[in-house]
């Protein structure tokens, strides 16, 4: 009895090891039509990779999604599937959606899922990016220009660069560096400079 | 020879008298011209409009109540659990409903229970997967900082952190509750079969070590198990994943940490305690304890001694370490600034944790509530490099296990030394015997090395936490009954020293600012800059005229 137990339990270790959980889709939109448009224009999908392996080779990237930017006509119907690379969680989050304001496609690890939203009537440039911590920051950040945009979506790499280099200094919260410490003024190095002097004249004497 | 001994006194006597003009000139510009008393004024203090001192975030979740069909004990504290997902880590993730999950951003994956192979009335397969997280990040589009997490007030330095594995958190304010400081406690029973799973979503590679907890070297597949890199196993890189496995024949307070570059990640918050529980039926642990403090699902084994559990996680952090990954985005830059530049060997601790946080908001979670003639067993572990003098007020506790092994012969003490990766288990019994305790109150428990209960050397700060008696406890406030006022602390301000020390006192014209102190300040500090060049123009000088007599002798 008690080994059939065991097997039992076994079996059931086992299934609950190789089990792999459902992504989550949140936030789709397939016919709730944006306002100014009068019905669907085009449909257009994407198959997106997103993870550390479209990032590999890329200078300073550690996450990011094959295809950074995309163009779609307003009031199209966009289908996006994302793709995960890595066994870790990442996101495809659209920001600016109609009608809730995202649509995210998140993948716990490895697999893909599907999600589609309908683009506005007017010209907009989307944010895109994987909310997981750091993620967008490392990289894994991309856009939708709808009818040609209104330009670039900030730090996405390739497309519209990573931060300038004097945002580091915006960032700063109150540490004494180095440079921030008071200099040694030019007294106390007459002073060195003096002293050095007198002991140099006591050993050549 | 005789000229030589003649120039020396000659020098010294020089330098001296130098010397001597230059402090009587000090002086006398200290004590103004004339030497009237006529001192300056004092400046108004700034009234303080201090944050509230609890939040009142969630009055309900304070009570005992019964969720899910799991117990959970009662927390009258500020900011206690909540119950949720405390009940959410005992049943397992795998066994409550999406929409539960959902609210605690929590990922069913988070930890699965399964099989009770025993018959014991407990689970013994024990899946736990976590993340490599970094909190109080950099932030690309704005100078806020990505998914804020305050130590004290206005204080948030970068951590990272091991968290259960999470999901989408809409709110944001669920996914705080598992994403901070310290690592979180975890539990396991002894004779568990356990794999722990951790996902790197960091950018950096990490590991986990189980510290004191006993695991094969290798796993069943010949895989490293001990997580230390190149030794062990190769370090899991960004993206990547890798699953330890143990099965624990001993109870006892462990350890947990990242093994690689430790004196960085350790620090940086990639610690928590293990802890192992005795075996007994019935005996489905809390997987995790989000923050440490009351685990308010106390183990069996414990609860037959005890009225109340707790872990204690004390921490230092050096403000120039973490720091950077705020000032920084680039890996390569981050790596090079925190494992080159950087210089753990010169390290020095600016503010010090007890359960992720500094007083007073220690004072909201972290105090050891307790009723007259209970007993309450703490487990504590010194998280980070510092050597900690814990000393608690009215009570002598009793050390009854040190590194998860009990002592032979329990020692009662009120300091308890605990150096860097050690654990203390001890024991507060609330008997007023006037040895175990002097009676109820509102005790304070802190590090008496002084500075650890400061937080940057502004002081009340840093691991104070306390013993509170049940009915100090107020229920309205849902603090600490205590004399005078802690407004002052309640602020950003009083934490930069913009605020005189006792300006809650009201004597302000002893304890005050004097006005225009900072222009005092500067007209003091001109003075060694005026007397380097001074003395060091006479040496210069002295020295050029020996020269040129020892010039004339020598011709």
């Amino acid at each position: 009895m008690n080994r059939a137990l065991l097997v039992v339990g076994l079996l059931l270790a086992a299934g609950l090891v190789a089990s792999t959980s459902s992504a989550k889709v949140v936030n789709e939109n397939t016919d709730d039509l944006p306002p100014g448009c009068e019905e669907i224009s085009e449909e257009v999908t994407y198959t997106v990779r997103g993870g550390s392996e479209p990032a590999r080779g890329m200078d300073g990237v550690a996450f990011t999604f094959d295809e950074r930017s995309f163009e779609v006509p307003a009031c199209a119907e966009v289908t996006v599937t994302f793709v995960n690379t890595d066994p870790i969680r990442h996101q495809f989050m659209v920001h600016g959606t109609y009608p809730d304001g995202s649509t995210l496609i998140e993948l716990p690890g490895e697999g893909e899922d599907t999600a589609t939203w309908i683009a506005p009537s007017t010209p907009a440039s989307l944010m895109v990016h994987c909310g997981v911590n750091q993620h967008q920051q490392k990289g894994m950040k991309a856009q939708f220009l709808v009818a040609g945009g209104e330009g670039d979506v900030p730090n996405v790499p390739g497309i519209s660069g990573l931060p300038p280099e004097d945002r580091h200094d915006a960032h700063a919260h109150g540490e004494e560096t180095a440079d921030d410490r008071p200099a040694p003024g030019p007294g106390a190095l007459l002073a060195l400079l003096g002293a050095a002097v007198a002991v140099g004249l006591r050993g050549n004497a | 020879m005789a000229s030589m001994l003649r120039r020396v006194p000659l020098l010294a006597v020089l330098a001296l008298a130098l010397t001597a003009m230059a402090a009587v000139a000090a002086v006398g510009g200290e004590r103004g011209s004339g030497g009237a008393w006529d001192p300056p004024q004092t400046e108004e203090t700034p009234t303080p409009r201090p944050e509230p001192a609890c939040p009142d975030r969630h009055p309900d979740w304070r009570a005992a109540q019964t969720v899910m069909g799991v117990e959970v004990q009662a927390d009258p504290q500020c900011q206690p659990d909540n119950p949720e997902l405390v009940a959410s880590f005992v049943k397992g993730t795998n066994n409550v409903n999406q929409t539960t999950l959902d609210d605690l951003a929590l990922h069913e994956e988070a930890v699965e229970k399964c099989c009770d192979r025993d018959g014991d009335g407990d689970p013994d397969v024990i899946n736990i997967t976590i993340e490599a997280l970094e909190i109080n990040g950099f932030h690309l589009e704005s100078d806020d900082l990505a998914s804020p997490y305050h130590i004290a007030p206005g204080i948030h330095p970068t951590f990272w952190t091991f968290a259960p594995k999470s999901t989408i958190d809409h709110a944001g304010e669920a996914f705080r509750d598992i994403a901070r400081q310290p690592s979180p406690p975890m539990r396991v029973e002894v004779g568990d079969e356990v794999h722990l799973t951790l996902e790197n979503t960091h950018y950096f590679p990490h590991t986990v070590h189980l510290h004191g907890v006993d695991h094969a070297f290798q796993d069943e597949d010949g895989e490293g198990n001990d997580g230390v890199p190149d030794v062990s196993e190769a370090p899991i890189r960004p993206g990547e994943e890798r699953t330890y496995e143990f099965t624990p024949r001993q109870a006892g307070t462990m350890f947990y940490h990242c093994h690689v570059q430790p004196d960085v990640h350790v620090a940086m918050g990639l610690t928590g305690i293990l802890r192992v529980e005795e075996e007994r039926d019935n005996n489905t642990v809390q997987t995790f304890n989000p923050g440490a403090g009351l685990v308010r699902h106390p183990a069996e084994g414990v609860s037959e001694d005890h009225d109340r559990q707790y872990d204690y996680h004390y921490q230092n952090v050096d403000k120039q370490l973490h720091e950077i990954p705020q000032q920084r985005n680039d890996p390569r830059e981050l790596a090079r600034e925190m494992h080159r530049t950087y210089d753990s060997t010169e390290r020095d601790a600016d503010y010090f944790l007890l359960n992720g946080r500094s007083f007073p908001y220690t004072a909201r979670e972290s105090n050891i509530v307790i009723d007259e003639g209970e007993s309450a067993l703490v487990h504590m572990v010194s998280g980070g490099e510092d050597t900690h003098s814990i000393h608690t007020h009215g009570h002598k506790p009793t050390i009854v296990a040190k590194d998860g092994v009990p002592l032979e012969e329990p020692v009662q003490r009120d300091v308890f030394t605990m150096t860097a990766a050690q654990r203390l288990d001890i024991v507060i019994n609330a008997t007023n015997n006037g040895l175990d305790s002097y009676g109820p109150g509102t005790w304070f428990m802190h590090d008496h090395r002084e500075e650890a209960t400061t937080t940057d050397g502004i002081n009340p700060g840093g691991d104070i936490s306390m013993v509170v008696y049940e009915d100090r406890m107020n229920e309205t406030t849902a603090m600490p009954e205590h004399a005078g006022s802690w407004d002052l602390l309640f602020t950003d301000e009083y934490y930069e020293g913009e605020i005189p020390v006792f300006a809650d006192l009201g004597m302000p014209w002893i304890h005050g600012d004097v006005a225009n102190a900072s222009d005092e300040d500067e007209d003091r500090s001109t003075l060694p800059v005026a007397t380097g060049p001074v003395v060091g123009l006479s040496l210069l000088a002295a020295g050029l005229a020996h020269t040129r007599t020892r010039g004339g002798e020598r011709s």
